[in-house]
């Protein structure tokens, strides 16, 4: 059943800081329902593999739950929410915890079927091949190993840029620049993307 | 070609968010220019073939996880309490205060405002000269609770995540419920 009133993202974190225990139990399940997709998608996209992304996103709506007293409504929830998404994956990343994980990703989780999806239904019909699936995935791994190649900052910036299709404001907000100094980001970083997967151009799966 | 275009118009121009007064400069270069053209347009098609990098559904088990583990936090009260021996001292002495201010026998000198956030761990304050009864928890007694007027730890987020749990658990306590 869905929420019995329409709020922001803002108003449900101000409930979530004040409300009565029940009011509260709903503001954050509104607001897991509505972002857990999108943050798991994200931390996905930088640690490659299903589980840890997920555990990782758990700890990212632990902190808005253990955060929530201190919430002040002065910036976008999303801009506050994928600010500490950020955090998190970029300390677990630093202290090693990922290492393991993205040595052992064979990009098994970047195939058509990891989409949750099986394959005959993400692909038009007659597509759903052996060799298909093959080419698919393969895209998605060059797709991958180019994007993890880019400096930190310019993947963050794809990331929230391209699958998060956050606006520039908020994104600068996030990595702590300026949007002029943003839009060179991407610039940079979709260049580098261009001449890296140039051979996927021509050819699409 | 950034020789030719600003840099920092390029994606703008790209996602059709280029404002109006820079956008008619851009097409005009690009209808001049044939390198930056066919430049901008495979930028355009990476764009497009990142697109073919999926990402995951979440586990279905994702929302019982989580609130297991934010239910698991908020029953650890005491456990937490445990590992910072200096909190419970704080707390203890919050209580030492509770029952005092309880006991207290009207009719003579005023009590000590009492905090607002229930369950902060208040030190017990000796009784100060009639007239300086302070507005706030007072913070002497209690290094933990002094760092609250230190504006460099307001800025700690981690600090405050911790202070924030301190109330909670009291605020669960008086409730008698659980999130």
């Amino acid at each position: 059943m869905g929420p019995a009133v329409a709020r922001t993202d803002e108003e449900w974190m101000l409930v979530l800081k004040a409300g009565v225990p029940r009011e509260r139990e709903e503001a954050f399940d509104v607001l897991v329902g509505k972002y857990r997709t999108p943050v798991i998608h994200f931390l996905y996209r930088l640690v490659h593999r299903r589980e840890p992304a997920e555990d990782l996103a758990q700890e990212v709506f632990l902190r808005v739950y253990r955060a929530r007293k201190s919430y002040q409504p002065t910036a976008k929830f999303s801009t506050w929410l994928f600010r500490i998404a950020t955090n998190v994956a970029l300390n677990a990343l630093r202290d090693g915890r990922m290492r393991h994980e993205r040595e052992m990703s064979i990009d098994a989780d970047t195939g058509p079927e990891a989409s949750g999806l099986p394959l005959a239904e993400r692909l038009p019909d007659g597509m759903a091949t052996a060799e298909q699936a093959l080419v698919e995935r393969e895209r998605a791994a060059e797709i991958r190993r180019a994007v993890e190649e880019l400096p930190e900052k310019q993947r963050l910036a794809v990331l929230l840029h391209k699958y998060q299709e956050m606006d520039y404001a908020e994104i600068a907000e996030v990595l702590e620049c300026s949007e002029s100094a943003l839009k060179s980001l991407l610039f940079r970083a979709y260049e580098t993307l261009r001449v890296r997967l140039r051979p996927l151009l021509g050819a699409r799966a | 070609m950034s020789e030719h275009l600003k840099e920092e118009n390029i994606v703008p121009f790209l996602d059709g968010r280029l404002d109006p007064a820079e956008r008619g400069p851009v097409e005009a270069h690009l209808a001049a220019c044939a390198a930056c053209r066919a430049q901008v347009e495979e930028l355009r098609a990476v764009v497009g073939v990142l697109g073919e990098w999926p990402g995951v559904a979440p586990s279905p088990s994702f929302d019982a996880a989580l609130r297991a583990r934010v239910a698991q936090e908020a029953e650890q009260g005491s456990g937490w309490f445990a590992l910072r021996p200096a909190w419970g001292a704080a707390l203890a002495a919050g209580v030492v205060l509770a029952v005092a201010v309880a006991s207290w026998q009207p009719g003579e000198v005023e009590p000590p405002p009492l905090p607002e956030a229930p369950g902060v761990a208040v030190a017990p304050q000796p009784s100060p000269p009639a007239g300086t009864q302070p507005t706030q928890p007072e913070t002497n007694g209690s290094d933990e609770l002094a760092v609250l007027d230190n504006p460099e730890v307001l800025d700690n987020f981690k600090l405050l995540s911790e202070f924030d749990i301190l109330f909670e658990v009291e605020e669960e306590k008086e409730e008698g419920k659980t999130l």
